[in-house]
């Protein structure tokens, strides 16, 4: 069964191109001949500025937070986000290396997805794959911007098995009271539905919005 | 599997009919990427035309994060990545209509576990949040999720609970069962001096039949 997969922003066929001169599979196809679905392995990263190495040389106040799900056919799809940054990420990479080195790229990331936070997707060569997931610790994602270029970065994180992720201990999601409010007090019905429609609206213009380090904790 | 758009050049003018007809009720198969035809919020618009439907011998979806959620009588809403603070604090995001996905959950097109999704019931800093609708939902109530690249999920309300807040149900974390998709925000009695609510309110929802 053939899988094709089309990556609309111009920046990821640039960014796929330099994958391919790094050694990796082409952009536009996959050939998977086992007739069945593929297993699929999820990990995630978190990290900041204060990761980078040497020490002190990444970007202060900045976190990175990711998520790359992969096969060991080499199918990669991935999500990274960068807060706090004061300049557009222009490159990013996954590295080989432990926590604390520095080590080669070994898979070019699209920069302007990891910019903007959107997801993104890759193929790379299926042993690569296999390695990362035997040993996700092993490897490290890396971002740049024009003031913060290789061997150091903007924000570093590690990458390891989304299962070993730590559980929130407490979900708190209101601090204002308002929500209480309107549940308990009369005509709550009406006033909930009211408030909620321009709390509606206002999710409606986010849609336009770039996404920015203030919109994140 | 179809061809699958990941484009990014998000355009305003469709946005903003999406944001307008964003509450009537998705259609779709069980468990299966829908046709391609509303974006999320902040994301491209997959293209019209993509068959999505699995064909069999397939060797299935791509797992993907998700971009954003709508629940009925609402709008699409972003979804961002997120991750446990130092306090030990799911890390929602501050605008309280953008939603938080956290990253040791699953992604869209996993076949077992669940999908955690947090948001905002209110702020004191800008009122009612994307998930003060949450209490609304009824079950069978449907839920679209579309990933990052493009493709639609649909989901049911199978179950609503409201639990103390300092004890999460262990179900919400699970990732080797069935599976669902998780939507948790706060609600019950509100603490005035703590500024915060005592209880979580939780809407389980199942892959939808075909």
């Amino acid at each position: 069964m053939t899988v094709r997969r089309l990556i609309g922003a111009a920046s990821a066929v640039g960014a796929l191109t330099a994958a391919s001169l790094l050694g990796f599979t082409g952009l536009a196809s996959a050939q998977d001949d086992d007739g069945g679905k593929k297993e699929w392995f999820t990990l995630s990263a978190s990290g900041s500025g204060d990761e980078e190495v040497p020490e002190g040389s990444g970007e202060e106040d900045t976190d990175l937070t990711a998520s790359i799900s992969l096969t060991e056919d080499g199918d990669m799809t991935y999500t990274v986000t960068v807060t706090g940054n004061s300049e557009t990420i222009s490159a990013a990479h996954i590295h080989k290396g432990k926590k604390g080195e520095n080590g080669d790229v070994v898979i070019e990331l699209d920069a302007e997805a990891v910019d903007e936070g959107k997801a993104a997707e890759v193929e790379v060569e299926p042993d690569l794959a296999k390695r990362i997931i035997d040993n996700p610790e092993g490897w490290y994602i890396n971002t740049h911007s024009e003031s913060f270029q290789p061997p150091s970065g903007v924000a570093r994180a590690q990458l390891k098995s989304a299962e070993k992720e730590e559980k929130p201990d407490i979900i708190d999601t209101g601090n204002g009271g308002q929500f209480a409010a309107a549940q308990s007090g009369p005509g709550a019905g009406a006033v909930t539905g009211g408030v909620l429609l321009i709390a509606s609206a206002a999710g409606g213009a986010i849609a336009f919005r770039r996404r920015t380090g203030d919109d994140n904790a | 599997m179809g061809v699958r758009f990941a484009g990014r050049a998000a355009a305003s003018g469709l946005l903003l009919a999406l944001v307008l007809t964003a509450c009537g009720t998705p259609g779709g198969t069980a468990g299966a990427p829908l046709p391609a035809g509303s974006a999320p919020a902040g994301q491209a618009a997959p293209a019209p035309s993509a068959p999505t439907q699995p064909e069999p011998g397939d060797d299935g979806p791509a797992n993907v994060t998700p971009a954003s959620v709508e629940i009925a009588g609402a709008g699409p809403a972003e979804v961002g990545l997120v991750n446990v603070a130092d306090d030990g604090a799911l890390n929602i995001p501050k605008d309280i209509d953008t939603l938080g996905w956290w990253v040791g959950s699953k992604p869209m097109g996993a076949d077992k576990g669940t999908t955690l999704i947090a948001g905002h019931v209110d702020s004191a800093a800008a009122g009612l949040g994307y998930f003060a609708r949450l209490t609304e939902l009824k079950k069978g109530d449907p839920i679209t999720v579309v990933d990052g690249l493009g493709e639609k999920w649909q989901f049911e309300v199978s179950e609503t609970k409201q639990t103390v807040k300092s004890a999460l149900p262990e179900d919400v974390f699970d990732t080797k069962g069935e599976r669902k998709l998780v939507l948790i925000t706060c609600g019950g009695e509100f603490d005035e001096a703590k500024r915060s609510y005592v209880d979580n309110y939780i809407v389980y929802a199942t892959p939808a039949a075909a």
